[in-house]
């Protein structure tokens, strides 16, 4: 199990568009890497084939060793970009759910996160503000031990303050033996903590290098080769 | 301190001459002990493996040193750090009078507008 | 897991099945009480005052039990069908768990409060008709059926457990088809509600056709018949060949279920296993 991702030619397509064009890919552990591109270039389509929410039409995958089932979702911790908690469930059930279904998840630390949000746990997740809902299911997904953290746009449309709540809890609490994919295409958000970069487009991936490589030898943040790569 | 981080520059150097920054200047004085990387990173927001390697990059230097067990401290060496921070001026001293020079301006013209300059 | 899974399902379908069921309890518990005053007064004014809510209260009962049974389908409906494959499926197929688990995990809370439905109709039939009056017939019926369950032994334990798994194949059978048709109404990017409604009113044209075609078939082809007719002279009174006629037919019904359910059984599990696909 030397990678936590490993795909040969993955492709998918939906009726009427090609979302995923025959990617191939390896990720090491230990680091934090960006999943960058617009809009629609395949970055949700790439992580729910990881976690098994799509099933590929070509190629081959393995998420920390096995096809996406059951062994690789003990591994995975994986944020998607919706909300998809019950709305009638207390954070404190929700808690009690992860820590029933998953092994590694770490309640203490769980709760620990939310007292510093200050949230109360005995609150519904359907009277929290959307943005709370949000961090509340980072923490949920952030509290577990996994090999890997599959994390789908978590900066999406929040405020400054949240994104560095968000940014932060995501430094602190991943697994250090793991690696941490996060989606998104605000990238001078996060460039700042990423150790690699991934830029997708159309279904294909365009370019794969280290965020310190790519300074180093372009003289610009990724954010400014993003611009340039993909100018209208 | 606030880090201030450029974007167009690797961070990983822009760490190294922050934290050297930083502890010439007693903001870590010598034979304190440092956070933990995880923490720095978080507060630099930056990601922890490009920490650690300005950390080590640090060590090399002979700034830092680590104890096994309890992390990772500021050297004792006081001549050390100071070497670094004459380094710095000088590099600074440097950078200042090739920008006088490039302005039309000699040694000596430099060394007396420096002089009549007055400090706030 | 599958345990666990069950335990939530539980949780989540628990607040809506038992304040229902006390509902409809209440209601026949207040129907008959509005029946018996009405009885009981003479008086044309009062008469006509507690006439009215009686007759209201008797039709909010009978409301109450078409509206358990069909809640009960449309929350089976939409517990399946959001919980897995709406926007809580992200959750749900996150889960260290296979989808067949997921399924059962649905399938026998399903069962279970279907039986409990059809339990709580019953009591609520009983609390309606039961009074001082009525006891001493209740208690004869069920004594008399006691009497039956003994004198007709084992015929009569055979039957009773024919009728039970008859109950719950049935049970099955009508929740695989239903998720069957959502699983297979969930292939189509849009319009998935009708997909499903339409393969589920598909389902059911095939079961018809299945089932006459069969029936035609031991029309046409009498040898099964008449040999298992023959069977019965060899049966040493009529009453074991009345027995031996309702309990294969019971078993014909389950046969029905058993095979048509683990048919949707295989579409649900290849499905989920080869087309997953969540939007």
């Amino acid at each position: 199990m030397d990678y936590l991702i490993s795909c040969r030619d993955l492709g998918k397509s939906f009726p009427g568009c090609r979302a995923l064009n025959g990617i191939n890919l390896e990720l090491p552990r230990g680091r934090i890497i960006g999943l960058l591109g617009p809009n629609g270039s395949g970055k949700s389509t790439f992580l729910k084939l990881c976690n098994g929410l799509l099933t590929p039409d070509r190629g081959e995958l393995l998420v920390c060793g096995y096809r996406p089932g059951v062994e690789s979702k003990k591994h995975v911790s994986y944020l998607p970009e919706r909300s998809y908690l019950n709305d009638w469930m207390t954070v404190e059930q929700m808690i009690g759910f992860f820590k029933d279904f998953y092994e590694d998840f770490e309640e203490a630390r769980a709760y620990d996160m939310l007292a510093r949000l200050a949230v109360d746990p005995a609150k519904r997740m359907k009277t929290m503000s959307k943005g709370t809902k949000e961090k509340v299911q980072l923490i949920l997904v952030m509290s577990r031990r996994a090999q890997l953290y599959l994390l789908d746009e978590p900066i999406g449309g929040v405020d400054p303050a949240a994104r560095d709540f968000i940014l932060s809890t995501i430094i602190t609490n991943y697994n250090p033996e793991g690696s941490v994919v996060i989606s998104t295409h605000l990238i001078a958000d996060v460039e700042n903590i990423l150790d690699d970069v991934i830029f997708i487009n159309n279904g294909s991936i365009i370019l794969c290098d280290s965020v310190e490589n790519i300074r180093a030898k372009q003289d610009k943040s990724v954010d400014m080769l993003f611009r340039e790569v993909f100018r209208c | 301190m606030a880090w201030n981080l450029q974007s167009d520059r690797p961070i990983y150097a822009q760490l190294v001459e922050q934290l050297r920054r930083m502890i010439v200047t007693g903001v870590y004085p010598a034979g304190s002990r440092l956070p933990a990387v995880r923490e720095l990173a978080v507060e630099a927001a930056v990601n922890p493996n490009t920490m650690q390697r300005a950390l080590v990059r640090l060590e090399e230097e002979g700034l830092l040193y680590t104890q096994r067990t309890s992390g990772r401290y500021v050297t004792e060496d006081h001549e050390k750090i100071m070497e670094a921070k004459e380094a710095m001026a000088s590099e600074l001293i440097g950078c200042f009078i090739d920008e006088m020079m490039r302005l039309g301006y000699t040694r000596e013209q430099t060394i007396q507008l420096l002089e009549k300059k007055e400090v706030k | 897991m599958l345990r666990k899974l069950i335990k939530y399902e539980f949780q989540a379908t628990a607040r809506y099945f038992l304040p229902m069921y006390l509902l409809l309890l209440v209601f026949a518990g207040l129907t008959h009480l509005l029946i018996s005053v009405s009885f009981s007064v003479n008086d044309t004014l009062r008469t006509f005052m507690v006439e009215i809510p009686s007759a209201v209260m008797s039709f909010a009962y009978v409301a109450g039990l078409v509206g358990v049974s069909v809640i009960t389908v449309l929350l089976i409906v939409a517990r399946f069908y959001k919980n897995l494959l709406g926007n809580e499926g992200y959750l749900s197929f996150t889960l260290p768990v296979t989808p067949m688990q997921h399924v059962w995990g649905k399938l026998i809370p399903a069962l279970v409060w279907g039986i409990a439905g059809c339990a709580v109709m019953i009591l609520s039939i009983v609390i309606l008709a039961m009074d001082a009056n009525t006891l001493p017939y209740f208690a004869k019926i069920f004594g008399s059926l006691g009497e039956a369950m003994v004198r007709e032994a084992p015929h009569s334990w055979v039957l009773f457990f024919l009728l039970l798994l008859l109950l719950v194949s049935s049970f099955l059978h009508a929740y695989l088809e239903i998720y069957a048709a959502i699983v297979v109404g969930c292939q189509v990017k849009k319009a998935r509600i009708l997909a499903g409604f339409g393969t589920y009113v598909g389902f059911s044209m095939v079961e018809q056709l299945i089932a006459s075609i069969a029936i035609t078939a031991l029309v046409l082809f009498p040898d099964f018949p008449k040999n298992y007719l023959g069977l019965l002279q060899y049966m040493q009174t009529a009453k074991d060949a009345a027995y031996i006629v309702i309990e294969s037919m019971v078993g014909c019904l389950i046969l029905f279920n058993v095979i048509f359910g683990t048919t949707y059984y295989f579409i649900i599990w290849q499905l989920l296993k080869k087309r997953l696909n969540l939007e």
